[in-house]
């Protein structure tokens, strides 16, 4: 239940705070965490740890859900690995390049991706979807203006973040449901086990077009007909607590560029 | 003016007709059911009305207003509001206050009215201390309370049940029930079902089979007709059956509805 | 089989079901409760498919380590778990890794498919052809395929049109028979009056377990003839006679 995605109410600073600034604050962070590739991620991590602290959500159940794809991660770390083109190689063969550069870039780009997965499930763990729509469009209004649709997009951003744990659960049954009926092999052969995940798509996506449909009449039928003419939030509201959270973000940035420019 | 009118109103979403040569008149206020079986085009209907689904064969009009006019449909959702079955796929936002306040938003009122009306319709359905909860995580009877102030929140003059209650066990559904029935006094509450005991306090029960209405009267002259309900794969109620039961073993006991009426009715 | 949980206790998210010791045996078990009150969840405990936080599920007396294929799961809606190209073959699915030759596979697989009653023109066709009923069928042969010892049934009769009601009624009627135990769950009490044994349960714990007659107080024939001073009847027809027999007695 702590997938991304999932709400986790609360009262804390960062639950507290203003929808179009919590947006600008992540971004702040996200970007840190960008920068602090490399030895740098020790900074990032220890910046998560905090923030997850100062918001009261649990982080271990997170990083227990990401343990879950580690196949996902290794993947992409032997792809880095094994196929970057490096002049100092252990042996080189054809396409496949093994060497330390590899090693090292896979390293990074596991790490920068598993942070990022950390930040943005705190970040939907302390705001609804709606309250993230009404911060990108608060923050990304100005471009309005020059023909993007600014209200539509966060709409999409907010159904898709909302969709996730619904998904998630419906997989979940689904691949219950084939287990029982032994269409998955048990055991370790994990090659086999997933080959025969494959089919399994269609059933849920079945189960995600059923509940989009479900849901669309719902909401037109609740008299939604598009982003135009809805009330909309008070605009953006600063005061002590988006303050400190901008300064911290402010900080975070300007440690990271430094730290880069250092190592 | 409360009504709902259809007029020889005929659906299909392929090759056959799920709604052939429907029409009736519903006045309110009051309390009417819609009863058929599974299939019988019941929930199709309710779509039609209210505009969520294409209108090309036959008339609806709710409220004089026609379902067939796209400049009237805004009108026509904001006052009608539909509870349907499942709950979990109802929900847009994950905070319950945010959730109920998703209908008045959507009518473009000024953000104290759209306040005001939350705070009003989770009164309604006793869940004001449910305010900030996940509705997901809410019980079963208290997701259909949810759902309901959601839709009270836009201050429907018409409101719809799609077989909303058929999930819950007989306590939450009498607590439900005894939010939704006193607002048959000023409202047109119209109940989509299968079971045949919640109309038995209606004003009007309309029967569908298979597409068609083939009753539409007051329970009396329609829900101790065993023969008809059961042509319609319905089960009568319980009074009812019991009553045939009776009857087969040489006992007339006239034509009850409830068990208060059975009851009456033996030992007399 | 006689599936047995001890002390077994459960957490799934925030809902717990604290350590309990049950056992059910062969013949037609049915367990009630309100949304909530943790029905699927004790059902899943059963099903083996799932790891208890405490505790242990046995079969027969030996304890199951993982999934057992003699426990068969039918969840609600099984007709949205159908996954493979041919109705043929979704059904003879749950009959892989059982070391069966392909003619036995086919057969069994055909006689399925008839009791199903799917007509023999659609067997290779996309599930997806089927009508609602005709799925839920199909769904229903396909998980019961590899003739299980029990069988554990997750409101099976939710929203389902009249031919696949009495096809679901005498599928179970055939289970009992050949001696498997099967589990119920289910809101409503139709098919409690008949069943061999009711539990009904309420925020994560069992309040009353017994035989229709000792359990159902609530339903409509219970509530009459308890009002009427017949002393408790759940059999419908039962009560008719005894009333009858009262009136008649009366004149």
């Amino acid at each position: 239940m702590n997938l991304l995605g999932a709400y986790n109410p609360g009262s804390s600073l960062l639950h507290r705070l203003d929808a179009g600034v919590r947006v600008i604050v992540f971004s702040l962070f996200a970007a840190s965490i960008l920068l602090l590739d490399g030895y740098g991620f020790i900074i990032s991590l220890a910046m998560l740890l905090l923030l997850y602290r100062a918001s009261g959500v649990p982080i271990l159940p997170q990083l227990r859900s990401i343990g879950r794809f580690r196949a996902f991660f290794i993947t992409v770390f032997l792809m880095n690995a094994f196929f970057q083109p490096s002049s100092d190689s252990f042996f080189s063969w054809w396409i496949i390049t093994f060497s330390w550069r590899g090693i090292a870039m896979g390293l990074r780009m596991v790490i920068s991706v598993i942070l990022m997965v950390v930040l943005s499930s705190l970040l939907t763990a302390v705001a609804t979807p709606v309250s993230i729509a009404d911060g990108l469009r608060t923050v990304l209004h100005p471009l309005s203006f020059i023909g993007i649709p600014v209200d539509q997009a966060a709409m999409i951003v907010s159904a898709a973040i909302s969709f996730i744990p619904v998904l998630a659960s419906e997989s979940e049954s689904i691949l219950l449901a084939c287990r029982s009926r032994g269409a998955v092999p048990e055991g370790k052969n994990s090659i086999a086990r997933a080959r025969s995940l494959v089919p399994l798509v269609l059933p849920v996506f079945l189960a995600a077009f059923r509940r989009a449909d479900e849901l669309s009449l719902a909401m037109e039928a609740r008299g939604y007909r598009g982003e135009k003419g809805r009330t909309r939030r008070k605009g953006m509201h600063v005061g002590k607590a988006e303050i400190i959270m901008l300064l911290s973000g402010g900080l975070m940035l300007s440690l990271s560029i430094i730290v880069k420019g250092v190592l | 003016m409360l009504s709902i009118t259809a007029d020889d109103v005929s659906f299909s979403y392929g090759m056959e007709d799920v709604l052939s040569h429907v029409s009736f008149s519903i006045i309110g206020p009051g309390k009417t059911v819609i009863l058929g079986a599974n299939g019988s085009g019941k929930s199709t209907l309710m779509k039609l009305i209210d505009g969520l689904y294409p209108l090309r064969r036959g008339r609806i009009e709710v409220n004089g207003l026609s379902v067939s006019d796209s400049n009237a449909i805004p009108a026509i959702r904001a006052s009608v509001g539909i509870v349907f079955q499942d709950p979990d796929s109802q929900f847009v936002s994950p905070v319950l206050e945010e959730d109920t306040a998703f209908g008045p938003e959507n009518l473009g009122l000024d953000r104290e009215e759209v306040e005001r009306r939350v705070s009003r319709s989770l009164e309604l359905t006793g869940l004001s201390a449910f305010r900030l909860r996940v509705p997901q995580t809410l019980s079963g009877g208290e997701k259909e309370r949810a759902q309901l102030s959601g839709v009270l929140a836009l201050s429907p003059e018409v409101l719809i049940f799609d077989e909303a209650f058929s999930m819950l066990d007989s306590i939450s559904r009498r607590e439900v029930m005894g939010i939704v029935n006193p607002m048959r006094k000023d409202h047109l509450l119209v109940f989509i079902t299968h079971d045949a005991e919640e109309a038995v306090d209606a004003d009007t029960v309309i029967i569908m089979d298979k597409g068609r209405i083939i009753a539409s009267e007051n329970p009396r002259d329609t829900l101790s007709r065993s023969d008809l309900l059961r042509s319609a794969s319905i089960r009568p109620p319980f009074a009812v059956r019991m009553r045939d039961a009776l009857k087969k073993r040489g006992i007339d006991v006239g034509s009850p509805l409830t068990m208060e009426e059975l009851e009456a009715a033996l030992w007399n | 089989m006689e599936l047995r949980l001890e002390n077994a206790s459960i957490q799934r998210g925030s809902f717990r079901i604290p350590p309990v010791s049950l056992s059910i045996d062969p013949g037609l078990s049915i367990l009630m409760g309100r949304s909530g009150s943790g029905k699927t969840t004790l059902l899943m405990m059963l099903s083996s498919l799932i790891p208890l936080c405490e505790g242990r599920l046995l079969a027969d007396g030996k304890e199951l380590q993982g999934h057992s294929r003699r426990i068969a799961v039918i969840f609600q809606h099984p007709e949205r778990q159908l996954f493979a190209s041919t109705v043929f073959s979704d059904v003879s699915s749950g009959l892989s890794g059982l070391g069966l030759d392909r003619d036995e596979i086919r057969k069994r697989t055909e006689a399925a498919l008839v009791q199903a009653g799917i007509d023999r023109r659609k067997w290779t066709c996309s599930p997806f052809s089927l009508s609602g009923g005709e799925r839920r069928r199909a769904a229903i042969a396909g998980a019961l395929i590899a003739e299980p010892d029990a069988v554990l049934m997750d409101e099976p009769d939710v929203g389902l049109d009249d031919a696949s009601r009495s096809f679901l009624s005498g599928l179970v009627a055939s289970l009992r028979d050949r001696g498997c135990a099967v589990l119920m769950t289910t809101h409503g009490c139709d098919d409690a009056e008949d069943a061999d044994r009711v539990m009904i349960m309420e925020k994560g714990r069992i309040v009353q377990d017994g035989t229709p007659d000792e359990v159902l107080s609530f339903t409509d024939e219970a509530v009459l003839s308890t009002r009427l001073g017949l002393g408790r009847i759940v059999r419908f027809e039962e009560l008719a006679d005894r009333i009858a027999e009262r009136m008649r007695g009366m004149e």
